[in-house]
């Protein structure tokens, strides 16, 4: 579905992604770790087509992301950025439903279709109860899942999350994870950026490991996650603690 | 927070009766204006002349110095008056939305600086050209397209650019344009209060040919802003934010540029600087309606039309028969206007 092609990326004078190659399928849920200054929102950045390649390309189903218009990929790629701050004056409602803009030219209103979308988007990342409430005042937490609500609007074949679950309670976390989880066997496409390699690991069906913008592992967690090399990546000395019923253990820093 | 909540809710009814109450407003504010002046003329006069002059006959009974009042001198200006306050509503409320900013008003990327330069600098040829009043606004619409081209150009350079590029372009064109009209100023040492005067703003006689000129570049101006309007609600997020929805935010930004420059820069050439009208009516239309910039561009239009109406008529009758700038009334009403808004802004935060 999508393939990643050797693609390097630069922010001026520092490259971010060295030639980085990347095949994934409808259904998968991907889960990219590593330490801080990795890559992993450049590599989010790079597939939502925000980043310019250096080298290499990303297609979609065959097509070239950077030559597709901007509403074009926003009907197909989806993103829940790391940070989201409302603007003023806007209900939980209408920011929403500006997942739906890419979808019409600019004169033609929304649909009773839209409509539905946006409500169940909004049922479904747990943001129902604050439809009519000004998106603005709501807490960070709240205004994240509102982020999600309006990802999900766009139905997006591929959808990018950079640390979605940070600001969230854990009761909210379990529950976006569960909806990530029905999004992939509903056939979509789930690319996220973490550093909680537990929580990645209780949901990821592939771990991609960066480090210094180089991908070095990419698998399935049961054999990506072991306590050697994520101890060499993080330079930090980890304990192991086997959790039972789960093919993967639990990774704590050893004080 | 639940104070903010109830109000938001409550004001939102009021996006469909904000639209009527702004159309007839402004109907009834320009009727009054072409009653009120030094002559004052009764209202069923000023009906009968429209109604006669509609129809391109002559109105019997009515002396002929009222019609060429009315149809000569009040009409056309009431009708400009109309413009440059819809123009400069619809032109604030746009850029506040562009640049994610309360304060930003239809001046902020250079369109006043450059406007001031092409205005004294037609002073300064009007003694070498004897072609007349008509030099100054030409000027001022000449030198504020300039400054503000320049401006987008050096923002652009290699295609991305940011808010932040256009403002600081502007800034540094900006002074530059100030220091050039300074110097030239100095030294033409006349025509002063003629500049003066167009510095405070002011509405001065125009012909059918102004008017003609200002309702294209207000139609045209707010087509393209209704154009990017719906898309301008996501350029309120983040600029990647809203590439990410499938924005195209290079040609978002270019049309509300252009559109706002060009009906910011004739309501500048005929009005002067005019200031506030671009940043009290947006704010006061966005309380009651909410940010959706389709909602609120046309309603910043059209009370930005009668809120100048408004002060045009004050402007008037204030010192009658002597007339003052407009600008003094809407600066008059713009710094209460400002300190009102920072005590409800820290009510809300408590």
């Amino acid at each position: 579905m999508i393939a990643i092609n050797n693609i390097l990326c630069k922010y001026q004078h520092h490259t971010a992604l060295f030639n980085v190659s990347l095949t994934a399928h409808a259904h998968e849920i991907i889960v990219c770790i590593g330490p801080n200054g990795a890559g992993k929102s450049t590599l989010i950045r790079a597939i939502a087509g925000t980043v310019p390649l250096y080298t290499g390309r990303i297609t979609l189903e065959g097509s070239d992301i950077t030559q597709m218009t901007p509403a074009l990929r926003a009907q197909q790629i989806a993103v829940v950025p790391q940070t989201v701050v409302m603007p003023v004056g806007f209900r939980v409602r209408e920011v929403v439903a500006m997942a739906r803009y890419a979808f019409h030219p600019w004169y033609q209103h929304q649909t009773e279709h839209d409509d539905q979308i946006i409500e169940h988007a909004m049922a479904q990342a747990g943001v129902a109860q604050f439809a009519e409430l000004p998106a603005n005042q709501l807490s960070g937490g709240e205004q994240q899942r509102v982020a999600f609500a309006r990802a999900i609007a766009q139905q997006p074949k591929v959808l990018l999350l950079d640390e979605t679950t940070a600001h969230l309670d854990l009761h909210h976390q379990h529950a976006i994870i569960n909806c990530i989880k029905a999004l992939a066997h509903a056939g979509v496409l789930i690319i996220v950026a973490m550093h909680d390699i537990n929580l990645a690991a209780s949901f990821a069906t592939r771990i991609c490991v960066l480090d210094k913008g180089h991908l070095l592992v990419d698998g399935a967690p049961v054999t990506v996650l072991n306590q050697a090399f994520l101890e060499r990546v993080y330079q930090t000395p980890l304990k192991v603690v086997p959790q039972s019923g789960h093919s993967t253990p639990l990774f704590l820093i050893q004080h | 927070m639940y104070y903010a909540v109830s109000q938001l809710n409550r004001l939102r009814h009021w996006g469909g009766t904000a639209y009527l109450c702004a159309i007839v407003l402004c109907v009834i504010c320009m009727l009054l204006a072409i009653v009120v002046g030094s002559v004052a003329i009764p209202l069923p006069t000023v009906a009968t002349v429209l109604w006669h002059w509609i129809r391109h006959v002559s109105a019997p009974g009515v002396p002929e110095t009222l019609v060429t009042i009315i149809t000569t001198i009040r009409l056309p200006r009431v009708i400009m008056v109309t413009c440059a306050g819809a123009a400069l509503g619809g032109a604030g409320a746009a850029y506040q939305g562009l640049f994610r900013n309360p304060l930003a008003d239809p001046y902020v990327i250079g369109v006043a600086s450059g406007a001031g330069l092409g205005a004294i600098s037609a002073v300064a040829l009007g003694g070498v050209f004897a072609f007349a009043w008509y030099l100054m606004p030409l000027g001022a619409f000449s030198g504020a397209l300039i400054v503000v081209g320049l401006v987008y150009v050096l923002a652009r350079g290699d295609d991305h650019y940011t808010n932040n590029d256009l403002i600081l372009a502007g800034v540094a064109l900006a002074a530059l344009a100030n220091a050039l009209t300074t110097y030239i100023m100095l030294h033409i040492g006349r025509q002063l209060s003629q500049l003066l005067g167009f510095l405070l703003g002011s509405a001065s006689i125009v012909g059918w040919d102004a008017v003609g000129l200002m309702i294209v570049s207000v139609v045209m101006g707010m087509t393209m802003l209704m154009i990017a309007a719906r898309d301008l609600n996501v350029l309120l997020f983040p600029e990647e934010q809203a590439r990410f929805l499938g924005i195209n935010v290079t040609r978002i930004r270019a049309l509300v540029v252009i559109g706002a420059t060009l009906m910011t820069a004739t309501a500048v050439a005929f009005h002067g600087l005019i200031g506030f009208v671009g940043i009290i009516v947006p704010h006061s239309v966005r309380m009651f309606v909410g940010g959706d910039h389709r909602r609120l561009i046309p309603l910043s239009a059209c009370y930005g039309a009668v809120f100048l109406l408004l002060a045009d008529m004050l402007a008037r009758t204030v010192q009658s028969p002597q007339e003052i700038p407009v600008g003094i009334i809407t600066a008059c009403c713009g710094a209460p206007f400002f300190l009102w808004q920072l005590r409800l802004t820290k009510k809300d935060r408590k």
